[in-house]
């Protein structure tokens, strides 16, 4: 009771409130900003908490982590253009939202989400911290390999008009994963001499040319967008905060994607983008209508956005009871923690017992923020699309190259999102699914890799997948999720053939 | 078209499948996969999913909506304009080549005003300098030679 009050007392001093609402709002920005994204947002941040106390400065790192994963969503919501890798799977349904005028319901989602998914894991972290942190450490190459392939198992819900497509376009998608040096053997694979391709395609060039820029071929090939963005976008574009009815309506919605998030963030290596996959790939598996997933559901838009949220508070688990940081901002932080003088591990909790329920409420603090910031934010954002269909085309043009540019201070990002804006262009027109073809980049490499290192430590033996308990339970659920769709159509052809 | 597209990354697969097969280098003695079994067993998937598609394309003979000229010159100049803009990127930095480019694109675009126009373009490439290069000191292309030189005064 004690350390709770000395925490509160920490977190709720007036200087404390104004170094989370500066990091909140912060992190929003940089979120926003195709190019910036968490960890440049924590890194910025992180030379202004040399002379704080430890706590304050933890926890005011801890809400620009908060800030920035929830304000990904807003250019994935309005531009097309991913803030950050863990708003990808928020572009599929967001932007179909905002080009159906409800951008701003879409974005007061992603803001509930967010706020919902962060409190969520903070609970979580406080309350069953050495507990989760076993679980993370049960997960070896053969779960991770079940959780790839159940990101992947949502292909045949995302390609609904035509599965065969959606599942070319993730082939597709996974032999791009496949470029560059093989991790286990490091044989150069598919490189044809160019060095930059030795480090693989980063997800995030290929996402801005296949999304964003090729979503500005496809307006320009129609010639429809001088009235697009005069009208029907901008009439719900102010921010819509979500009624609790609503809330309550989709709490399955919200709480699994809050446990996804949660879970995956724990889990060392995993981060918020892969959430943020899984979550959107369970939500469309128990979707009574998947097929409609992908054309502005909102669903679509909660499931990724309180997943992504909840890795923050997920992957502070394992980097303040073990010492392994669950994501790369995590890692950051325990920088931060050791700017300070401070060893996170187990002894950490002993040494600075107040830190823990600080970071809670911290988290909390920033997540109830997240309402205020983020409506200021999303509304100044919005008026973005006030702009004329020329002068934003050129707009996403720009930031688009320089979100690409900025990943590696590299010109050849920048000409992958060339190459891949003809794959987009070429995906749009003829209806193959280009998220498919994300989810398969993003995944694959992951796929391969825990699968051939799980094949090594049993020694060429399969059964290694379905042995150990958990990944037999994430692959069942993968095989449901993957083949509930072609079930479903079963189900209905034969009922329509009865009915004949 | 698709029928075009659809061939020529089925012929571009055929190529890769050929490449992978000269993968080797196990180092690992328990990799019975090795470097090339993942790539190759994709491959072979997208390969008898092509043969699906085209076989279904062939048996469709659906004629497709060509795009009209006016249209599709303004999408050819754009795409044109855009690869000029990343070839000038590195060379003349992110300021001399991102005001014409944005300039010019938004023209191409159908936007009549040019006062409008260029001072849009200015500010546009001024914010991402002040917010991007200076605040959150993302590093912009700067280019060669003098362009070099001259971006030190903005970022």
């Amino acid at each position: 009771m004690e350390i709770m009050l000395k925490s509160l007392g920490i977190v709720f001093h007036p200087f404390s409130i104004f170094f989370m609402s500066i990091g909140t709002l912060f992190g929003i920005m940089c979120g926003a900003l195709p190019g910036l994204g968490p960890s440049m947002a924590v890194i910025l941040l992180l030379p202004f908490t040399y002379t704080m106390d430890p706590i304050v400065a933890i926890v005011t790192l801890v809400a620009v982590n908060v800030g920035a994963q929830a304000g990904g969503s807003i250019s994935s919501i309005l531009l097309r253009v991913p803030g950050t890798p863990s708003a990808i799977a928020t572009t599929f349904d967001g932007y179909p939202m905002a080009m159906q005028g409800k951008a701003g319901r879409a974005l007061g989602l992603a803001f509930t989400a967010s706020v919902i998914g962060s409190i969520f894991s903070a609970i979580a972290m406080l309350i069953a911290t050495p507990l989760l942190a076993n679980v993370a450490l049960r997960f070896q190459s053969a779960e991770f390999f079940s959780l790839a392939l159940l990101g992947l198992s949502c292909i045949s819900s995302l390609g609904a008009k035509n599965q065969v497509k959606s599942l070319f376009a993730a082939c597709l998608g996974l032999l791009l994963s496949t470029v560059g040096l093989d991790s286990i053997n490091g044989v150069e694979r598919f490189t044809f001499g160019l060095e930059f391709l030795l480090n693989g395609i980063d997800f995030i060039p290929v996402m801005i040319g296949a999304y964003a820029i090729a979503e500005v071929y496809d307006m320009i090939g129609k010639g429809t967008y001088s009235e697009t963005s005069e009208t029907s976008v901008l009439k719900g574009a102010k921010f819509e905060f979500i009624k609790l009815k609503d809330i309550i309506e989709k709490w399955k919605t919200y709480l699994k994607g809050s446990i996804i998030g949660t879970i995956v963030g724990i889990i060392p290596a995993a981060g918020g983008s892969i959430a943020a996959f899984i979550a959107y790939s369970e939500e469309v598996r128990s979707s009574k209508n998947p097929e409609k997933f992908g054309t502005g559901v909102e669903e679509g838009i909660i499931a990724p956005e309180s997943s992504n949220n909840a890795c923050v508070g997920g992957s502070l688990v394992p980097t303040l009871t073990l010492g392994i940081p669950g994501s790369p901002v995590a890692a950051i932080i325990m920088a931060a923690f050791m700017l300070h003088g401070l060893t996170p591990g187990p002894l950490l909790v002993k040494q600075q017992p107040a830190m823990l329920q600080s970071i809670f409420f911290g988290i909390i603090v920033s997540s109830l923020l997240l309402f205020i910031f983020g409506k200021i934010v999303a509304k100044e954002f919005t008026k973005i699309l006030k702009l004329p269909y020329p002068l934003l085309a050129m707009m996403i043009m720009v930031l688009g190259i320089l979100g690409a540019y900025s990943l590696r201070n590299n010109l050849a990002d920048v000409f992958i999102v060339f190459v891949f804006s003809f794959v987009g262009y070429f995906f749009n027109k003829f209806h193959y699914s280009t998220s498919s073809f994300i989810l398969g980049l993003v995944l694959g490499r992951i796929a391969e890799n825990s699968m051939r290192k799980q094949l090594i430590i049993s020694s060429g033996s399969w059964l290694g997948f379905v042995t150990r308990p958990i990944s037999l339970g994430i692959l069942i659920l993968a095989l449901v999720a993957f083949l509930s769709p072609y079930y479903r159509k079963f189900m209905s052809s034969r009922k329509s053939g009865d009915v004949c | 078209m698709e029928l075009v597209g659809i061939s020529l990354i089925g012929v571009g697969l055929l190529f890769l499948f050929i490449q992978s097969m000269g993968l080797k280098g196990i180092t690992v003695s328990k990799d019975q996969i090795g470097p090339a079994g993942f790539p190759q067993l994709v491959i072979i998937l997208s390969l008898l999913l092509i043969i699906y598609i085209l076989f279904t394309l062939m048996k469709a003979k659906k004629k497709e909506k060509s795009l009209d000229w006016r249209k599709r010159k303004v999408l050819i100049v754009h795409v044109f304009l855009f690869f000029l803009y990343l070839l000038f990127l590195d060379s003349i930095g992110f300021i001399f080549s991102t005001l014409p480019y944005s300039y010019l694109g938004i023209r191409n675009l159908g936007y009549s005003d040019k006062k409008k126009t260029f001072l849009f373009s200015l500010t546009m490439t001024a914010s991402i300098i002040l917010l991007f290069g200076r605040l959150f000191l993302v590093s912009l292309p700067r280019g060669i030679g003098v362009f070099r030189e001259l971006s030190y005064f903005f970022y």
